[in-house]
């Protein structure tokens, strides 16, 4: 019951000073928090989105990353265009299990249209929600999307004969938007949109318009934020002539897209068919997984820098409480020296100090862990705007925990110093009658 | 529980002559004493080596036959919390505890659990007329209620013995003899044995035995 009261009275009475060690402890542990936080966030939203992909096959320009940002987290321009025959041979090819196309260079109110195949809703297609669209669907379904449909419309494009049975073929203009979509412009099952050309957002020379069929759940991915529209419906814009381009042989023209995401089939045939695209020169191959780690082996020494300045400021607030309560000896030693005459221990007077370091070093991890979680919350949506992720600023990690613990035994540990001056208090010299 | 002193001599470092030198003095239990001495006579000094805080350059004091001096630091504490009190001149109260914690921290000192201590801490408070001062600090009371506060604490363990060291020289001479008389009532009534040492001539004729330090020094 002393020690508790004792290190209560202490601080009370030097509340002010008491306030401003604890702030220099809060300021460290504020950095050190919040760099974690928004570096495990970082991680979290770039390799939670990477999860369950495997292979990306994209035109043979710029670079791996830069196809794996495009293709994964729909950020950057695509890098060039690659013909529907290599769709072809993906597909065939006896390594793979699913190969989705994507087309891109259309936006809907500033958020990216995808055009692509219902393969995306495959039980293949990871959705962290699960596999069927009961799972992944918020609201609604898959768009319709036929094979037929998108041979005839490429055969339109490129003045080919059309396919076998086109004349039964379903032509639809259907849409499937992602959560945040949905959420933040009120897209619902049902409404009619209308995608515009390019990022700048140019009407397209027709109005076309995409029939939304479904909603996706939450996933906390870039797919959040996107519009999927059925391949078939992409080249039907007119707009999209560009996507033509001549046959190597000069035989006429073919229908390209931008690039495919490809799932091989299980055990050693992902390395086969990696190797093989490789070997490729008309096409970029990238391992998601690999390219995400190069990613953050670059990310992780800059934050690796951070953390080590922001540890170092965490260090100096600890020792600023050693300084302080130091300080405060010489107008400690008469208090000391009435506790030790009244029957205070050495051990309960020294514990008092060392357990007053320790409590200024808990209130000011403790603050700094709120100033932290505050910090990112008020900067979540600058975070959002620079980096393409939005921090969250309810997420709590282990590490704080560690931090807390770590910081409180470090300032306890710190009171030692002067709690040693604390036992080795004289008390007859210092009971002695102030003059 | 008597204190005898024999051949107690206590010396400061760098100093040629002992500080304290007492051949032989006994208090028996439950006995009031007032050592008179001037100033440097060695007051302070031994009451801080009955109270086992100052250590004998020679001889011993024991109460009953132990020897404060034979105990290692940690038990001169834990026998110094249970077995003395202590009353200072200047009150030396804990500026940041109300008074009635400032006399329940002494019975926590002595082992006693919070809760009997605060029942303690209140009653001797009432004792003491500062029934209503219980929550006061310090600083808000009269020097007179201080050295009251300081009474109840030195007597809350019903100690050994209360040791009070110039207990009245910073009150007025109405307020000092309160006190006093409070002092010794509270000390009667806690079985305790007291020593008190000052160098007021109007402070001895409240004692019954009076003894000057210089004559029973060697």
């Amino acid at each position: 019951m002393n020690l508790p009261r004792l290190i209560n009275r202490s601080i009370s009475q030097r509340w002010f000073s008491s306030c401003l060690t604890s702030l220099s402890v809060a300021l460290g542990v504020m950095l050190v928090a919040a760099i974690l936080v928004v570096k495990d966030e970082m991680e979290q939203s770039f390799l939670k989105p990477g999860r369950g992909y495997s292979l990306v096959v994209g035109p043979p320009k710029g670079s791996s990353l830069t196809l794996v940002l495009n293709t994964v987290f729909h950020m950057e321009t695509s890098a060039g265009l690659l013909p529907f025959r290599v769709l072809d041979s993906l597909e065939q090819s006896r390594y793979v299990k699913l190969a989705v196309p994507y087309s891109v260079g259309d936006t809907f109110k500033g958020y990216r249209v995808i055009g692509t195949t219902g393969a995306v809703f495959s039980k293949y297609f990871p959705h962290p929600e699960g596999k069927t669209p009961q799972e992944k669907f918020a609201d609604g379904g898959p768009f319709h999307y036929d094979r037929k449909a998108l041979a005839l419309t490429l055969s339109r494009l490129t003045n080919t004969d059309p396919p076998e049975g086109a004349e039964n073929v379903k032509e639809v203009n259907e849409a499937v938007v992602g959560y945040e979509v949905a959420r933040r412009l009120g897209v619902r099952v049902g409404y009619q949109i209308e995608p515009t050309h390019g990022v700048e957002g140019t009407t397209h020379a027709e109005e076309t318009l995409w029939r939304v069929t479904g909603v996706l759940k939450r996933t906390g991915t870039p797919i959040d934020k996107v519009v999927l529209i059925n391949l078939d419906s992409f080249y039907r814009i007119p707009d999209h002539k560009g996507a033509l381009v001549i046959k190597p042989d000069g035989s006429g023209l073919e229908a390209t897209f931008s690039a495919a995401l490809v799932f091989p089939k299980p055990g050693v045939n992902k390395a086969l068919l990696y190797a093989r695209l490789k070997g490729r020169k008309d096409v970029l191959v990238a391992e998601v997984d690999t390219e995400l780690r190069k990613l953050f082996s670059l990310v992780g020494d800059v934050d690796k820098a951070f953390l080590m300045v922001s540890v170092l400021v965490v260090v100096i607030g600890v020792l600023s409480i050693m300084v302080a309560i130091y300080n405060t000896m010489n107008e400690r030693r008469r208090e000391i020296a009435i506790l030790r005459a009244i029957g205070a221990r050495k051990t309960t007077v020294m514990s008092a100090i060392v357990g007053e370091a320790g409590i200024l070093s808990f209130f000011g991890a403790i603050t700094g862990l709120l100033m932290a979680h505050g910090l990112v919350a008020v900067s979540a949506g600058y975070v959002e705007q620079k980096a393409n992720f939005r921090p969250d600023p309810t997420h709590v990690m282990v590490e704080e925990i560690m931090l807390l613990a770590g910081v409180t035994i470090l300032g306890a540990l710190a009171g030692l110093i002067p709690a040693w001056k604390a036992y080795r208090t004289d008390v007859a010299t210092h009971l002695a009658p102030l003059s | 529980m008597d204190i005898r002193l024999e051949n107690l001599q206590v010396s400061y470092p760098g100093h040629s002559t002992p500080v304290v030198d007492i051949p032989s003095l006994t208090v028996a239990a439950g006995r009031q004493i007032c050592l008179v001495g001037g100033s440097g006579s060695g007051k302070t000094t031994l009451l801080n080596t009955l109270a086992g805080i100052v250590l004998p350059t020679r001889g011993s004091v024991l109460y009953d036959d132990m020897d404060i001096a034979s105990l290692s630091e940690g038990r001169r504490d834990r026998f110094r919390a249970a077995n003395v009190g202590y009353v200072f001149q200047t009150f030396n109260l804990l500026q940041g505890l109300s008074a009635m914690e400032n006399v329940a921290i002494a019975a926590s000192f002595g082992g006693v659990k919070a809760s009997e201590a605060k029942t303690r801490a209140k009653d001797l408070l009432e004792r003491v007329n500062l029934g209503h001062r219980l929550d006061s600090r310090p600083g808000t009371l009269s020097v007179g209620e201080q050295q009251r506060v300081a009474i109840a604490r030195a007597v809350i363990n019903r100690p050994t013995v209360v040791l009070a060291d110039e207990p009245t020289a910073n009150l007025d001479v109405e307020n000092g003899d309160e006190v006093l008389e409070l002092l010794k009532e509270t000390v009667r009534e806690a079985h305790s044995i007291l020593v008190l040492v000052t160098h007021e001539p109007r402070v001895q004729s409240h004692f019954d035995d009076v003894q000057v330090l210089s004559e029973i020094s060697a």
